[in-house]
């Protein structure tokens, strides 16, 4: 391949007071593996200056478009599906990873633990009816994330690392 | 009726994503919604609604395997929004305090396939004001959560992702409310009869 694919960095690490290292650190294995990583914390050229003069809601639109973009650009979209303030990934990244998925991108998502979720839940669980439910009533999908991601998207249990580097296997680069 | 992308005045139809599927009661909730979105003037998809007959066919699964099933499932829901125009989504904390992630996904694709998007939550007010959990103020002024993740401060309910979306304090009825009330100024302002709530 002559062009490096392009990866888009999803996950909640924007979140982090270290979030620029976080960011360098998978730019940089992007680099180091033939690929060219885009992270919404540190931008690129394809994003535009964020004007907060109009307000904090005007200013979210503006962040939100520009990672549109970030995602129209890229070729690869690798997510941080570990779970977020509870036991759910972050909500951007999801709506990221379905945005990626209209636009017909390849998506990876990682997480420390593949075993389904009714395993990995720490909690009250219950089995009447030959489905795990929470204490709420919810039941569990059968699958290590919800349905919505792994109908598609390739999952890999390790890290950023760990997904980049089956990218580049199955890209053969 | 809704005035659509193409100018046509016609039966909106709205993908009900949510996690009321997971539920016992999600029978009674199908019917109740469909009840609802009737009154309105809006044709619901409910996810665990039967596909209809059109150019929109379902995955079979190969064999009964998880992952089989999954794609199985996920064609099912991605049709649902591809026959769809709006998307209408419950996007309330679960399981901890952020959306479920199916719903979320979902959002994504519908926007990206151009629906017009709304969602409801219990308590729409910012982020910071109406996180559940333990929250500390830093000498940066940023709030953060037990875990050291700053708490969005953007004057929204929600993540950024979800800046496009008009989001509806309540439940479904009171999103039906909004959105027919924001369809019939588009009717109205192009000289067409509103729809009247049955």
């Amino acid at each position: 391949m002559n062009k490096k694919p392009i990866v888009y960095i999803a996950g909640f690490e924007c979140f982090m007071k270290n979030k620029e290292e976080l960011a360098k650190k998978s730019i940089d294995l992007c680099e180091k593996l033939g690929f060219v990583g885009i992270s919404p914390v540190i931008g690129s050229t394809f994003g535009k200056e964020i004007d907060f003069s109009k307000g904090k809601k005007e200013a979210a639109k503006q962040i939100f478009l520009n990672n549109i973009n970030y995602i129209d650009k890229c070729d690869i979209v690798i997510a941080n599906i570990n779970n977020f303030r509870g036991w759910e990934p972050d909500g951007g990244t999801s709506f990221e990873i379905g945005y990626a998925y209209s636009q017909g991108k390849r998506i990876y998502g990682f997480m420390n633990d593949i075993r389904p979720c009714y395993e990995k839940y720490i909690g009250s669980i219950n089995n009447t009816d030959g489905m795990w439910r929470d204490d709420n009533g919810a039941f569990f999908e059968n699958g290590c994330c919800n349905l919505m991601i792994s109908g598609h998207a390739i999952i890999v249990e390790g890290t950023f690392e760990d997904a980049l580097k089956k990218a580049k296997e199955d890209l053969d680069i | 009726m809704f005035i659509d992308k193409n100018g046509v005045v016609r039966m909106p139809k709205a993908y009900l994503a949510g996690t009321e599927i997971f539920y016992p009661e999600s029978e009674e909730t199908q019917k109740k919604y469909h009840n609802l979105c009737d009154r309105y003037g809006i044709v619901g998809y409910y996810p665990a609604d039967d596909a209809p007959e059109d150019e929109f066919k379902d995955y079979v699964a190969k064999d009964n395997s998880v992952h089989e099933m999954e794609k199985q499932f996920f064609s099912h829901d991605l049709n649902h929004i591809l026959r769809t125009d709006i998307i209408i989504a419950n996007l309330n904390d679960y399981r901890g305090n952020e959306p479920d992630s199916g719903t979320a996904v979902e959002c994504g694709i519908a926007w990206g396939k151009g629906h017009r998007c709304f969602a409801f939550i219990d308590d729409a007010r910012p982020m910071k004001e109406r996180f559940k959990g333990v929250t500390k103020l830093g000498d940066d002024g940023v709030l953060y959560d037990k875990n050291g993740a700053h708490i969005e401060d953007f004057d929204m309910p929600l993540n950024l992702m979800f800046s496009d979306f008009t989001i509806f304090e309540g439940g479904l009825e009171e999103a039906l409310k909004g959105i027919r009330k924001i369809f019939n100024d588009e009717l109205i302002s192009a000289g067409y009869q509103p729809f009247e709530i049955r």
